[in-house]
């Protein structure tokens, strides 16, 4: 049995109305403990849609979502404890801070929880130290740090909740390179420290290259490929058809292909440089 | 859900009634409304019933957007009719339902609730009419057009039509964002949807903090973008859509004009009545 199973997901918005959109359709697939995945698709392709089912903040049309065996839409308490299990970071989550200290806001979601003062305080330490914002930023207001910080605090309130699935709706978005780097060594830190799973939602597809087990992608609200991230970027044109890219090192060794030259298929700067040197190395050997 | 608001709900389409000129629509709304709070006669109101319902047919509006704008205020319909039907003691007895009490349904009652039931819904047909077939943008253009004249008494009409059409303009992007900090919120535990009265009120400034945070943010972006494009608040703003009453705009006038007139006429002569009286009757 898979941590997470999904099943059958159906969804749309503004039924009846004529601005009736099908986000979902039929999407199926499955998760195991420790893996991480990752989402991609075009912008609308029903990514944060299907995000908000996985811990029950919306209940699908058709289908069901089964955490540990267990649907979590069954019943209002079952939905309501999903959120702690899965913890789910929106978009763009700093613009969700609203408590006077930092500490406070990452403390919210423990708080729900109902955790003794001592645990909040210990988790909210953790936290912090997991997303590497300084503990005495921790008494400063949220409103005072700088983007990425914010960022940083907001992704600590997610995961002070220790959820058995982290999910992070496009955590690099709007950050300069070194702000991306370091929000996803700060994921892949997280990760191994807790052996949680992970599931991030992503435009970059050199991020979903380079940390994903798996690789899930929307087009139009329908799930076309599940698989790992060789298999994915083989499907080069596929995946243009649908708006998406893949990896620039995919891209080199693509047009190197059409020119004639047999390279191995490769999807990160180590594999491309790797393929290029034994080809090269085949070239010279050969007579 | 809070998406379920339909207020100045606007649903494109190519219907006659959406392409006349907002202007027209706005008078014939108003003069619509008069007339209708004017008659007291059935057979006027049933007249002013069937034009608005007429309307909302050559609009293409769905029953449903119509019903739902009704729905909105069911409760204002329900509780008018009960009160005259419960209160007033014109007309022949109907009913008296308990002998000891001096409660009883009368036929006047019966028919003033029926009368006003007809009256309010005939109201609410043709008003939300107005902004079910016609862009926020549109709608606030005509009205500054239509109030123009109180440029004389030096009010800046211009401002708050600008005002307005920026207000209109971000209740969807602001219904939007409620939802999406809701669902953050929600994320982390937020007792937004269950839980006890305090808890729901207390989880509530987890969702205002950010919307006001994010509402002086956008203004703020706004208006130095309105400025970057050298927007100044004048007389000499030119526009790109000028509105110009079309021949379709003129028909529309002369066609309600007649019916208004025709239900005021059937209204104030008596000899108008008792003829309809006597071929129905
Ligand atoms: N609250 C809503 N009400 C109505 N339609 C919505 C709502 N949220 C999303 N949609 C629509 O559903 C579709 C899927 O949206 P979704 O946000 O899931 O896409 P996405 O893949 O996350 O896109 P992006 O990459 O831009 O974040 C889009 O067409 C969007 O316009
Ligand atoms: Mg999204």
């Amino acid at each position: 049995m898979s941590l997470l199973e999904v099943k059958n997901l159906s969804f749309g918005y503004s039924r009846a109305t004529p601005f009736e959109i099908q986000a979902l359709k039929d999407v199926s697939f499955n998760i195991d403990e420790g893996e991480l995945v990752s989402v991609i698709g075009h912008t609308g392709s029903g990514k944060s849609t299907l995000m908000q089912m996985l811990n029950a903040l919306l209940t699908p049309e058709q289908g069901e979502v089964l955490l540990e065996g267990k649907n979590i839409h069954e019943s209002k308490t079952s939905a309501y404890e999903a959120r702690f299990r899965v913890g789910l970071c929106f978009q763009y989550p700093e613009y969700q801070l609203f408590c006077e200290t930092c500490a406070e806001d990452i403390a919210f979601g423990p708080k729900n929880m109902g955790l003794p003062p001592d645990e909040i305080r210990e988790r909210v330490k953790q936290a912090a130290r997991f997303v590497g914002l300084d503990e005495a930023l921790l008494d400063h207001s949220p409103f005072d740090l700088s983007g990425g910080q914010k960022r940083r605090c907001a992704i600590a309130g997610v995961m002070a909740m220790r959820p058995k699935i982290l999910i992070l709706d496009e955590p690099t978005a709007g950050l300069d390179p070194a702000g991306r780097s370091a929000v996803l060594d700060m994921i892949l830190h997280y990760r191994q420290e807790t052996g949680a799973t992970v599931i991030i939602v992503t435009h970059s597809m050199e991020i979903a290259a380079a940390v994903s087990d798996r690789i899930l992608v929307l087009n139009q609200g329908a799930l076309v490929f599940d698989s790992t991230p060789a298999e994915i970027f083989s499907h080069y044109e596929a995946l243009v058809s649908m708006g998406l890219n893949v990896p620039s090192f995919t891209k080199i060794i693509y047009a190197l292909q059409k020119r004639g030259l047999h390279v191995q298929n490769a999807y990160t700067a180590q594999a491309a440089a790797d393929a290029i040197c034994a080809m090269l190395h085949a070239e010279e050997t050969s007579p | 859900m809070i998406k379920d608001i339909t207020i100045g709900q606007f649903f494109p389409g190519s219907s006659p009634i959406h392409k006349l000129d907002p202007r027209a629509k706005i008078l014939i709304l108003l003069v619509y409304i008069i007339t209708l709070f004017l008659v007291k006669n059935f057979f006027s109101l049933l007249l002013l019933f069937l034009f608005s319902f007429i309307c909302v047919l050559i609009s293409k509006i769905s029953a449903k957007s119509v019903w739902k704008s009704i729905r909105a205020l069911i409760f204002i319909v329900i509780f008018t009719a009960v009160l005259q039907i419960v209160y007033n003691k014109n007309g022949t007895v109907l009913l008296k339902p308990f002998p000891q009490f001096d409660f009883c349904i009368t036929s006047g009652g019966v028919f003033t609730a029926v009368f006003l039931v007809l009256r309010i819904i005939a109201l609410i047909l043709l008003s939300s009419l107005l902004t079910y077939t016609t862009s926020p943008t549109m709608l606030t253009d005509a009205i500054e057009r239509l109030l123009s004249p109180l440029k004389l008494f030096h009010i800046k009409v211009h401002s708050l039509a600008m005002m307005m059409t920026i207000a209109l303009r971000f209740i969807p992007t602001l219904i939007r964002e409620i939802d999406i900090i809701m669902s953050a919120q929600k994320a982390r535990g937020a007792k937004l949807d269950a839980g006890k009265f305090g808890e729901r009120i207390k989880a509530l400034i987890s969702v205002f903090v950010p919307l006001f945070v994010s509402s002086f943010r956008r203004a703020a972006e706004l208006a130095v973008a309105m400025e970057c494009r050298c927007y100044t608040d004048g007389a000499n703003r030119s526009r790109l859509k000028v509105m110009r009453f079309a021949l379709r705009d003129y028909l529309a006038f002369f066609i309600c004009a007649v019916i208004f007139a025709g239900a005021l006429v059937v209204n104030y002569v008596p000899l108008c009545q008792s003829l309809l009286f006597e071929r129905v009757i």
